[in-house]
């Protein structure tokens, strides 16, 4: 497990965003009010900057014509090319969900402590964290993202949830 | 065929050449803010500014369907200041450097938005003429000679013919002109005699035609009236395209002008494909009507009617995209990106893995060349 800091937790204000670089790769971090999301800078479908100029909008939808319409705000995270959208919070594709999918990663505000010391030319530190890759100052809570791909184990019920049921 | 050498050389541009790089068929650039008031003599300058545009549609302000958010732009190609389309730096670094692109041919269809658009100027044809004529000083002098990677597709007044050939004549032996830009909503379908004298000026000036999907020409959106929806209206657009195809086909126009060159541009290329069969097999049985057609229907494509890509056609098994595309025909399609609009196709990514080398090399280079009549000078 590899969790880097990305920044102060002040820096990215509720609403903004942040683009960075982790293991070679683009990640754009999402602060929705409070909530802390990050993917992959960059669509599966035709690779445009999906966290950088994508714009965060709210998902509707409705049981059947005439029904009500549900609206959920900041969940969704639309394509600035082909208008493709993914859940903000798990990288799925609403359109596509089982086949488009954008690398999601686990981020965390925990507090700072003095020998997180990190240096802007991805220099490693060891410390409470295993921190590399972005200069920070130390002083509040910070941001950090976890850059392993594993995710936590499910039982065999959670698994036979996610299923599509059987249609019959 | 004419080519581009056999021209009149009045500028000292460099022909064309598309050798490592990529050819791009469709992009869109937009003047600036009063960018083009420099090119409009002054009585058409306070026409527009004191008494605004005429559009075929009566709505002044308006598109004729409901535009997505974002003026249907891709998200990343607004400038600082301005339009997408409006900052050559940015068409530089987010086409032209990014993917090699060493023609890349102008499509200037809605400058400064729809209201400017020709096709909606039908219905006061002088000020089409001063507003294309405009267009077109203004992207030669800012985009093609700063950038000869750029090169025109000029703009007519297309629905007064005798305005559309004098512009034609005008600007035809520019070498930073590659083509004529039509437009797939007319007010009469492509084959009609109205439009011949067009025709005729073109080939006299060794130019072809790319037919640019459009706004105005007076006829709703779609062939039963106008879209609700913007889905409805962008998957339901191709309908004008095969209108014109059918059109030019079975008018005979082909036949009258063999040197005739047109390509439908975003107007996609599968759906062309069992139109056509559908024609040659009615043509069959109905050729009594047309028998001064000299061809069966599809067979007038390979030398007349090419296609671009965008936006692509992404069928779930990638292998019939090949497919869509041989059947159409390998030599008569096309790399189109359409930027900076929300459909851009990045020609990277556009081709699945699968998609053969020699096929993606025709539609990005090869044929490019044969379309815009380039072959002396590649
Ligand atoms: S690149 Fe994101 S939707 Fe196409």
């Amino acid at each position: 497990m590899t969790r880097y800091i990305v920044a102060n937790a002040t820096d990215i204000a509720p609403g903004e965003r942040k683009i960075v670089e982790l293991e070679g790769r683009s990640v754009g971090i999402f602060n929705l009010d409070g909530e802390y999301y990050a993917l992959l800078n960059r669509c599966p479908h035709a690779g445009a900057p999906l966290c950088e100029h994508g714009t965060v909008f709210g998902v509707s939808s409705a049981e059947s014509p005439d029904k009500p319409i549900d609206y959920e705000r900041q969940r969704s995270l639309r394509c600035p090319w082909h208008a493709w959208e993914f859940d903000i919070r798990t990288g799925v594709s609403f359109y596509d969900p089982r086949n488009a999918r954008v690398r999601k990663y686990e981020v965390d505000v925990v507090p700072g402590s003095p020998q997180d010391v990190a240096g802007p030319d991805g220099g490693r530190q060891e410390g409470p964290l295993v921190l590399e890759g972005y200069a920070v100052s130390v002083e509040g809570d910070v941001v950090v993202v976890d850059t392993s791909r594993r995710r936590p184990g499910r039982t065999r019920e959670q698994a036979a949830e996610r299923r599509p049921a059987a249609t019959a | 065929m004419t080519t581009l050498q056999e021209r009149p050389y009045t500028v000292d541009l460099p022909v064309p050449r598309v050798t490592t790089g990529i050819a791009d068929v469709d992009i869109h650039p937009v003047p600036p803010a009063d960018a083009l008031t420099a090119y409009l003599p002054r009585r058409w300058r306070e026409i527009v500014r004191e008494y605004g545009v005429r559009t075929t549609n009566g709505l002044f302000n308006l598109g004729e369907y409901p535009q997505l958010y974002g003026g249907a732009m891709r998200a990343d190609t607004w400038p600082e200041t301005g339009f997408p389309g409006s900052d050559l730096d940015l068409i530089r670094k987010q086409l032209l450097d990014l993917y090699d692109v060493q023609l890349g041919v102008l499509q200037c269809i809605s400058p400064g938005g729809q209201a400017l658009n020709p096709a909606s100027q039908a219905l006061r044809p002088e000020l089409a003429d001063a507003l294309t004529r405009a267009v077109n000083d203004w992207q030669l002098e800012h985009l093609v000679r700063p950038e000869p990677r750029l090169r025109a597709a000029i703009s007519v007044a297309f629905e007064s013919p005798d305005l559309a050939t004098a512009e034609i004549d005008r600007l035809g032996s520019h070498p930073g002109v590659v083509a004529v830009l039509g437009l797939s909503k007319t007010r009469d379908p492509l084959g009609s005699r109205r439009y011949w004298p067009i025709y005729e000026a073109m080939i006299d000036n060794g130019l072809p035609m790319q037919v640019h999907l459009s706004q105005g020409g007076g006829n709703p959106s779609t062939g039963t009236g106008w879209a609700s929806y913007h889905t409805e209206y962008h998957v339901g657009q191709v309908q004008s395209f095969q209108s014109q195809l059918l059109s030019l086909v079975l008018s005979g126009t082909f036949d009258r002008y063999p040197e005739l060159r047109i390509m439908f541009v975003e107007g996609n290329v599968a759906h062309f494909v069992p139109l056509l069969q559908r024609l040659d097999y009615h043509w069959e049985t109905l050729r009594s009507e047309v028998p001064d057609l000299q061809r069966k229907p599809s067979e007038y494509l390979a030398d007349h009617v090419w296609v671009s890509t965008q936006p692509i056609d992404e069928p779930d098994k990638p292998a019939h995209l090949e497919e869509y595309i041989e059947e159409f025909g390998a030599d008569n399609v096309l790399f189109a990106s359409d930027y900076p609009h929300f459909d851009f196709d990045a020609p990277n990514a556009v081709f699945p893995p699968s998609f053969p080398a020699e096929l993606k090399d025709k539609i990005l280079r090869g044929n490019a060349v044969r379309f815009f009549g380039l072959e002396d000078g590649a």
